[in-house]
């Protein structure tokens, strides 16, 4: 029963989900080179996350990101490319808006619009695409850990403004924290 | 001796035997039967039945149970020429039961000779293995099939014996075939040519043979010139001599003088009257029957049992809808109408599992229909990256993919929507193998793929025989393994870890399912059950040089490395155990050629041949493909003249099913799979060696890191995958109308190589 903590923040036992672009923050990729690199970007968070990699931030609908508060996440982040370098051209400026979307419903059922957080790097598309033509272009891992680390710090900032998920032990599941992640059905 | 009666005896007792052979009567009322009993004596040792052997004149079985039921001994002739086991066993149990003392085996005069050339031919078995088969079920109450039986049927064995069959030594080694599967006596062909005989009998007297078996000289009553000179014309019999056909013609009476023709080659020493005499040569001494040799008389017909196997991680589908677009009406088409596999309902509906939105990108298998459903136009398919970032160059996501669903399904690959792609491009792909021939399995009956043999021979091939002026054979017996799948399962081409015991375990499981062979380091075989050993190829290190004296039992083969100390190692395995195939293993180079050539003059024949990872060759800065290394290999054995003795096993770079028909038409008689047999357990040629890191980024896990408990699911997607292949090398070969895997082995005009079309086709323009 990590969740009866006294004080009112989350970070004390944090529930996060991160929902990664895997093309975030790498460096440009000729198409045919091997090995193809599909690591995350290396956050080195302080505390246990749920990180689930995307091929793109445009496959997460509002409808995960419920989900993930529902199963009792104190914040979920969407962490994907910088508008204009998105190798769907749109999938992270739609998932920006979903998760607008989704603080907006958050705030109208009191839950607060501050657990659902949208977070940027820099994305790769055009620097894959100019590799791929041959074209040289400055290597987006420039500063990189830098902005990876920022990344981590506003998270690890947002979570101590947020007070845990009610829903962790919401009256529906009377008293009894369910496995985060457990399926239902 | 389980056998008693009158010619048993006879045998037994060294005496004097005299038997008759007769045909069916020909007339389909029972008088003629009688008629016939009527003129055989009773005093005969033995009546043999003959089994319509040029024309059709009736039932052996039912004239021999007729005879028998009037007191005469008789000895039913059985052809494997007209019926198959299942008929041949069934009236073998019917004749002991009708009181039909004795069985001759014989394989019959093809079809086309004569009796009925527009007849199908069974041929199911030989005759020696019809002597076999029978002499297990006498002895040991064992049918056909190996099946225990409630009683053994008690029948005296014989086959036959062809004197004037050419050379002596084949005809010797006949004659040993058909003793040692059992046969108690010989009935030779019709003698007219006492001389020949005479030499033939030295021949076996010499060989030792005569001790071992009682042999039954037959003579023949002639009727007319006309018959004289057609057996004259006919192959299997022997040498009718102009005497005696100018003898017949010349007699006012031909079948009296017929008569007379027997009982002068019957009155001759070695020849006894009446029409099959014993001939004997003096030797009376009693001896026991020979034994029956060890071992399956008959194999099974070679099939490869696959089951379903799920993977124990998600497979990386190609296509998924990985972008989202908004705007949608909620319409439930994509999700509910249009989606045939399900994939929406486990990545959207109800679940609260965090990778949720990924399990699309799992399970789709691109068919479209969503995106066509879509009734705003909102959905469209991308190539999954996760897809893209599997593997590399040579190991393509495609080939990846394609294993794995053979792996889980054990069944041949539905590409869907035709081949798109490029036609030729480095490698194995630059090789297209002739399809001309179409076998469909269905119409095409026997020709079918059910008859085409995958199953290739791994040790040494003498070209020929030698013998000692005594007739001794010099050349030691030939112990061919003989692999039902040109494909041997080799050891991963990096270090596994842990993991490495299982997988060797889960390879010799597999192997032995297969009827092939696994390679596995000496240091691992500890752990492999005793009865699987047969399947295993130890892999020695010659720097531990203790393996090789102390290899467990039931090893056929051993591989050691070209490096230091090999020969020694091989001495020491040979003189351990002179039974096992020795085989080098080398990487694949070069001077490969040379080595091989080096080994083969030392005594080794078998060779294991090892590219990279990516079928190249190990070492140069250029390195060859296997499909131009090997060819060159493969040319230099035949342009040194010893290719045919030499075992040559291609390993490193074999990705799919192809791969074994090409590298096979390149010149290898055998190829080794390794890396494909890790992406049969999952793995995506990560390159993590074992370690999975990049496997694991994406919540994989590494597939081939597997315990003890996994053994049997890793052995089962292998054998399923082989089984795959197995069914692809069959469409290959029948595609080209080859019915043996044997038969593919160089066979280079069996494809078209871009190489030298190109040349073909514009060599001119680049000739400077």
């Amino acid at each position: 029963m990590a969740s009866g903590n006294e004080d009112n923040t989350a970070a004390a036992d944090p529930k996060v989900t991160v929902f990664v672009c895997a093309n975030c923050a790498r460096g440009a990729v000729v198409a045919s080179a091997t090995p193809r690199p599909t690591e995350a970007p290396k956050f080195d968070w302080p505390f246990t996350i749920e990180q689930v990699m995307v091929p793109c931030t445009g496959i997460v609908q509002p409808e995960h990101l419920l989900k993930a508060v529902e199963a009792g996440a104190d914040l979920v982040c969407v962490i994907g490319c910088d508008p204009d370098n998105c190798h769907r051209f749109e999938g992270c400026r739609r998932a920006a808006r979903r998760v607008e979307y989704v603080g907006q419903l958050l705030e109208d059922l009191g839950l607060e619009a501050g657990r659902v957080m949208w977070l940027s790097l820099p994305g790769s598309a055009s620097q894959d695409l100019a590799a791929g033509a041959g074209i040289g272009q400055a290597d987006p891992c420039e500063g990189l850990g830098e902005k990876v680390r920022l990344v981590r710090d506003q998270v690890v900032e947002r979570l101590s403004s947020l007070v845990p998920n009610p829903l962790r032990q919401g009256p529906g599941l009377a008293g009894k924290r369910i496995d985060c992640y457990q399926e239902v059905d | 001796m389980t056998v008693s009666n009158k010619l048993a005896e006879a045998l037994q007792a060294g005496r004097k035997v005299v038997t008759a052979e007769c045909r069916a009567s020909g007339a389909s009322n029972g008088e003629a039967a009688d008629k016939l009993a009527g003129a055989l004596p009773a005093s005969l040792d033995a009546v043999v039945v003959a089994d319509n052997p040029d024309e059709v004149r009736g039932c052996a079985l039912a004239t021999a149970a007729i005879l028998a039921g009037r007191g005469l001994n008789v000895v039913m002739t059985m052809t494997t020429r007209d019926r198959n086991r299942v008929a041949l066993e069934g009236d073998v149990i019917g004749a002991a039961s009708l009181g039909v003392g004795g069985v001759l085996c014989v394989s019959g005069d093809h079809q086309s000779l004569g009796i009925c050339p527009a007849a199908a031919s069974a041929y199911d078995m030989d005759s020696i293995q019809l002597t076999q088969a029978i002499r297990r079920m006498v002895d040991r109450a064992e049918g056909f099939d190996g099946r225990r039986m409630n009683s053994a049927p008690k029948l005296l064995l014989g086959a036959t014996a062809q004197p004037y069959l050419q050379p002596t030594e084949l005809n010797m080694l006949r004659l040993r075939k058909k003793i040692a599967s059992g046969a108690q006596f010989l009935l030779t062909q019709a003698v007219f040519d006492v001389a020949g005989f005479q030499q033939w009998l030295s021949a076996v007297t010499a060989a030792g043979l005569d001790k071992q078996v009682k042999i039954l000289a037959s003579v023949l009553p002639l009727t007319s010139a006309d018959q004289a000179r057609r057996m004259q014309a006919h192959g299997t019999y022997g040498p009718v001599s102009e005497e005696v056909v100018s003898r017949i013609a010349g007699a006012p009476d031909a079948r009296a003088e017929g008569a007379a023709i027997c009982a002068d080659m019957a009155g001759h020493p070695h020849l006894v009257r009446r029409m099959r005499g014993s001939c004997g040569a003096g030797h009376s001494a009693g001896r026991t029957w020979p034994g029956v040799v060890a071992g399956g008389c008959m194999p099974e017909k070679y099939h490869i049992k696959t089951a379903p196997m799920p993977p124990r991680f998600h497979r990386i589908g190609k296509f998924a809808t990985v972008d989202w677009r908004e705007d949608c009406s909620r319409c439930t088409n994509c999700v509910k109408l249009r989606c045939t596999y399900n994939v929406y309902d486990s990545s959207m509906a109800h679940d609260r599992n965090p990778q949720a939105p990924r399990r699309g990108l799992f399970e789709c298998k691109g068919c479209m229909s969503c995106v066509q459903g879509c009734t705003k136009g909102l959905l469209s398919l991308s190539v999954n990256p996760e897809y893209l970032a599997m593997g590399d160059e040579y190991w393509r996501p495609e080939i990846i993919t394609t294993t794995w669903d053979q792996a889980e399904t054990g069944r041949i690959p539905v590409s869907g929507a035709g081949y798109r792609g490029r036609f030729s491009s480095p490698g194995f792909d630059s090789i297209w193998t002739d399809m001309s021939e179409i076998v469909r399995p269905t119409r095409d009956g026997i020709h079918g793929r059910e008859y085409i043999s995958t199953a290739v021979d791994i040790g040494p091939k003498p070209m020929r025989l030698e013998f000692s002026p005594d007739g001794e054979m010099l050349t030691p017996e030939a112990s061919l393994i003989v692999a039902q799948l040109p494909v041997m399962l080799d050891v991963p081409q990096w270090s596994m870890g842990p993991s490495s015991q299982p997988l060797s375990a889960a390879r010799a499981a597999a192997a032995v399912a297969l009827e092939t062979l696994a390679v596995v380091p000496a240091g691992e075989l500890a752990k492999i059950p005793p009865e699987q050993m047969y399947a295993v190829v130890p892999l020695l290190d010659s720097a531990a040089p203790g393996a090789a004296g102390n290899l467990p039992a039931g090893v056929r083969m051993v591989e050691v490395a070209d490096e230091d100390g090999a020969a020694e190692t091989l001495k020491a395995v040979a003189a351990a155990r002179p039974d096992v195939t020795l085989c080098v293993r080398m990487a694949l180079a070069d001077h490969s050629a040379e080595r091989v050539l080096t080994w083969s003059q030392a005594g080794v024949k078998v060779f294991h041949v090892c590219a990279d990872l990516h079928g190249c060759e190990v070492g140069p800065a250029r390195p060859r493909h296997i499909k131009d290394a090997v060819r060159s290999l493969h040319v230099r054995l035949v342009e040194a003249g010893v290719r045919d003795e030499i075992t040559v096993i291609v390993g490193g770079g074999i990705a799919l099913a192809e791969h074994v028909a090409k590298a096979i038409i390149c010149g290898a008689d055998v190829v080794s799979a390794d890396t494909a047999l890790l992406v049969a357990l999952g793995c995506g040629v990560c390159g993590g060696g074992g370690h999975g890191q990049a496997d694991a980024s994406w919540g994989r896990g590494c597939p081939v890191v597997i315990d003890e408990s996994a053994t049997a699911y890793a052995a089962g997607r292998m054998v399923n995958l082989m089984g795959a292949w197995h069914s692809q090398l069959i469409e290959v070969l029948g595609a080209m109308g080859i019915r043996e895997m044997r038969r593919l082995r160089g066979e280079t005009g069996r494809a078209i190589f871009r190489e030298d079309m190109e040349r073909e086709a514009f060599g001119d323009l680049i000739r400077k």
